[in-house]
């Protein structure tokens, strides 16, 4: 069999995992900042110059049917040649927009996954497995799950923490991110 | 059968011919309609930065980065929107001129099919428009003539084939068919090179060029396993697509036609792009009754011709029509229209071989009458500004989209 086009099947797969894992942009150190709006999250991250990045949301107030309605709201501007303005209902879709968040999770407390799992049965294009709700805005995946059943990330992720209704478990996690360092944008909102 | 490449000057200017017919007029519309507006915007998101929306981001994304490049060559203006189609659904015609010189014996029916497809109504209409299936089409037809027609064995026909299909398949999934076609045909070929040539070229290529269309959006930070994770997203999304998915249409999606009806009943509606001295400008979609009509006992034909010949060009050409249109005839999400786009060139090939057997008096006065039939539809094709008593009859009661 000829090697030539198994080869630049292969070079092409190495170059393009490179240029994506080498595109992505972390800030110096763990910066925090206390935030009162969800929506001011847009304006930090973008001072921190980060791109291409995963966010951990600890916020039990995130949904689907709100997290896609933000991103209807950004689609229907952007037919119009204008860009959303971010508030709370769009601001995750315009961090995807925008090449800061490629991926995220959103954990929420254990009591509330019931709800959770009523709320996306609503929706056929979600995908349900083993207590972990899978969606995705333009393309960009989404991920609702528990604290026992979030996946290992082994990169430095971009924090979002909803102090106000925050268990203490998550409480204690998030507390050991920020000291092993695997946070380096932390934003806590607080009323 | 005309064996001969024709004279490059002939395809070229069959290509002229057809760009001129779908170029005339392109700045009628000067402003985006129906999904143009989100195809034009698709195109600037993914090719700058990678971002599919606002777009189905689930749909292959080549589409964006050639209506990108249109943009950039020829201005953010209704030619600059249009003009990737009308280049590539130019194109279309001169390879299917090719291919129709491999599989019929007469130059004059290899000739009058092209301008049959050259004077589609469907056909120029999204010549004129933004939907990927034009150029989808072109490089489904080359991949084909390439891979499954064309005279001789060279490394370089695999070649050209395999990033032809590869192109074909990073616009539209179902080019794909033809992929497996030409794959199956070279593998029962005893006079064509190893099946592990074939296979080398023919399938990695294509693929090699699948994941390329992505590098945009591997520039947003994405591993390749990431990639991975993203087409079985796609899948799973494209999978669940039901009729309830497309309920903005549900008022009239009865009026844009079946995979069922498309060859067997006339099927048209338009845009309203304005009124002028009392009259309704429109833009009109229809397929064309007379001539399509015929497609599906001419594509029969070309199988139990292509099977008891055992031709492969014939083969290959009439698979790739089945292995396209029976799953649309039983897939559960509705398809319209403009997704006979890919079906047409093949199904004009098959009258072709139809017309090429039955080459007497009589074939030639039906070919002859179905092109006059077409230029006669052709300024509606095109919006031209005609006395409405000429197309009252044909287009009275049509849906009227806006």
């Amino acid at each position: 069999m000829p090697l030539v086009p198994v080869a630049l099947l292969v070079v092409l797969c190495l170059c393009a995992n490179g240029l994506g894992t080498g595109s992505r942009k972390f800030a110096d150190g763990t910066r925090i900042h206390e935030i009162k709006r969800p929506e001011e999250a847009l304006l930090l991250w973008h001072k921190a110059d980060v791109k291409g990045r995963t966010v951990l949301f600890f916020d039990n107030e995130l949904a689907i049917y709100p997290l896609l309605q933000g991103s209807l709201l950004n689609r229907m501007e952007m037919l119009d040649k204008k860009k959303s303005l971010p508030g709370p209902a769009n601001f995750v879709s315009l961090a995807a927009y925008d090449g800061i968040m490629r991926r995220a999770f959103i954990v929420v407390p254990d009591e509330s996954w019931p709800d959770r799992e009523k709320e996306a049965a609503y929706f056929p294009f979600v995908s349900r497995h083993n207590s972990a709700v899978r969606f995705t805005i333009e393309g960009t995946p989404i991920v609702i799950t528990t604290l026992g059943n979030l996946p290992e990330i082994s990169e430095k992720v971009l924090l979002y923490v909803n102090d106000e209704m925050l268990p203490d478990r998550h409480r204690a996690y998030v507390q050991n991110l920020i000291g092993a360092r695997r946070a380096d944008v932390v934003l806590v909102k607080r009323r | 059968m005309l064996r001969n490449i024709p004279s490059p000057y002939l395809v070229l200017g069959i290509f002229i011919l057809a760009f001129a017919l779908r170029v005339y007029n392109l700045e009628i519309v000067p402003y985006p309609i129906g999904d143009e507006a989100m195809h034009i915007a698709s195109a600037r998101n993914y090719s700058e930065r990678g971002y599919f929306g606002p777009d189905n981001w689930y749909h292959p994304p080549l589409k964006h980065i050639l209506e990108y490049a249109s943009l950039e060559v020829f201005g953010d203006s209704p030619s600059g929107w249009r003009m990737r189609n009308v280049i590539f659904g130019s194109a279309t015609i001169a390879v299917l001129f090719l291919i129709a010189g491999q599989i019929v014996r007469n130059r004059a029916v290899a000739l009058l099919s092209s301008l049959l497809l050259m004077l589609d109504p469907l056909h120029i209409t999204f010549s004129r428009g933004t939907f990927e299936d034009i150029p989808a089409t072109f490089f489904m037809l080359l991949g084909l003539y390439f891979g499954a027609v064309a005279p001789g064995d060279k490394r370089a026909n695999l070649i050209v084939s395999g990033i032809s299909l590869g192109l074909a398949i990073s616009l539209r999934v179902y080019c794909a068919s033809a992929l497996l076609v030409v794959l199956g045909i070279r593998a029962f070929a005893p006079q064509r090179k190893s099946s592990a040539e074939n296979f080398a070229w023919l399938l990695f290529l294509p693929v090699t060029v699948y994941v390329a269309s992505f590098l945009p959006w591997f520039r947003r930070g994405y591993s390749l396993g990431e990639w991975l994770l993203m087409q079985r997203d796609a899948v799973t999304e494209m999978m669940k697509l039901k009729k309830e998915s497309f309920i903005y249409m549900a008022g009239v999606a009865a009026d844009l036609g079946s995979p069922p009806e498309w060859f067997v009943k006339f099927i048209a509606f338009a845009f309203r792009i304005g009124v002028e001295e009392g009259r309704e400008l429109l833009v009109v979609y229809m397929n064309n009754p007379p001539v399509w009509m015929l497609i599906l006992p001419a594509v029969a034909y070309m199988t139990y011709l292509g099977v008891r010949r055992r031709e492969q060009c014939l083969l290959a050409l009439a698979a790739t029509f089945w292995a396209i249109y029976l799953p649309f005839l039983v897939t559960g999400r509705p398809l319209f229209l403009y997704s006979s786009i890919p079906l047409i060139p093949l199904g004009v090939l098959g009258i072709a071989v139809l017309a090429d057997r039955y080459w007497h008096k009589a074939a030639k006065i039906a070919l002859a009458g179905a092109v006059s039939w077409c230029i006669y539809l052709y300024p509606v094709s095109v919006g031209m500004n005609l006395p409405p008593t000429l197309y009252d009859a044909l287009l009275n009661g049509i849906t009227i989209l806006r």
